[in-house]
């Protein structure tokens, strides 16, 4: 299933929300909370990861992965925290009008 | 706005660095994928086939990732909202500040968004749909000699000729 635009940001913040997390594991964490419903490919992925870094949302550091592998772990920011709170009442004022529209009698 | 300067700060001065992070965080990506798929039981190669195809082309994401840098030097991150006007309201807070001056920041001002006017008066600096500025009494000076106005749209110019167009109207 194809995210739907604007949305990519919103998953990987609620995917930071937990804790803090390098992209592959953000992907995987994504994968498999959507029950496989999302794939998000690193192309799609890494750039969202830094536009959000810019933003301030998130914030990256290097630490050493499970594999002892050295990775940038990504973690949520207190203004981060803030754009999820944000951005979950928008999804959910727009999941309430989508559902009015399409159970409206005519 | 502060944390948007430090970022460009940060962009300016440690370019390479950031580059160098973002090359080994892509790279240690990659090979964590190849690990997990290696831990599902896929033969070695067969993975580092899948992560590549997977990854696109690391030359592709990196170009994306430094795309989101490079946008606050290209003024994305310090626009308005695109709404009509806003690229010469830009324009307009731009021309009375001294910074206008710096390089940098004149490649990030008038940059019409694809819905907005496409030009912008460089005399009076109000937004215009032909080549001459059609702002009537707001623009009641005699007209200049040379078509020094408008301002073409840098939307559709390369960083090059945006400063160079920026530059010939405020310069």
């Amino acid at each position: 299933m194809d995210i739907l635009h604007g949305t990519l940001d919103l998953l990987i913040l609620r995917a930071l929300e937990l804790a803090p997390m390098h992209g592959i594991g953000i992907a995987a964490r994504i994968h498999l909370v959507t029950h496989g419903a999302f794939v998000v490919k690193p192309g799609s992925l890494f750039p969202a990861l830094h536009r959000l870094e810019q933003q301030g949302w998130i914030t990256g550091e290097w630490a050493a992965s499970e594999n002892n592998r050295r990775a940038r772990y990504y973690t949520l920011t207190r203004s981060g925290r803030g754009q999820l709170a944000k951005e979950k009442r928008n999804w959910y004022r727009m999941i309430s009008a989508m559902n009015w529209m399409l159970e409206s009698d005519g | 706005m502060f944390r948007r300067l430090v970022h460009l700060l940060e962009y300016l001065f440690r370019r390479r660095r950031l580059e160098g992070d973002l090359d080994e965080e892509l790279r240690s990506s990659f090979e964590m994928m190849v690990d997990q798929l290696v831990a599902r039981g896929m033969p070695l190669a067969e993975a580092r086939r899948t992560a590549r195809l997977e990854f696109e082309g690391l030359d592709q994401v990196k170009e994306k990732c430094a795309t989101a840098w490079s946008d606050l030097l290209s003024g994305d991150s310090f626009r308005t909202r695109a709404t009509p006007g806003a690229d010469c309201a830009a324009a307009r807070r731009s021309h009375s500040s001294r910074w206008s001056r710096w390089p940098w920041e004149s490649a990030s001002i008038p940059r019409c968004s694809a819905y907005s006017t496409p030009y912008c008066c460089a005399r009076c600096l109000t937004e215009t749909r032909s080549n001459s500025c059609s702002s009537g009494p707001a623009c009641a000076q005699p007209a200049p000699r040379a078509p020094r106005s408008p301002v073409p749209c840098l939307a559709k110019s390369n960083g090059a000729t945006a400063r160079w167009h920026v530059w010939r109207a405020f310069g």
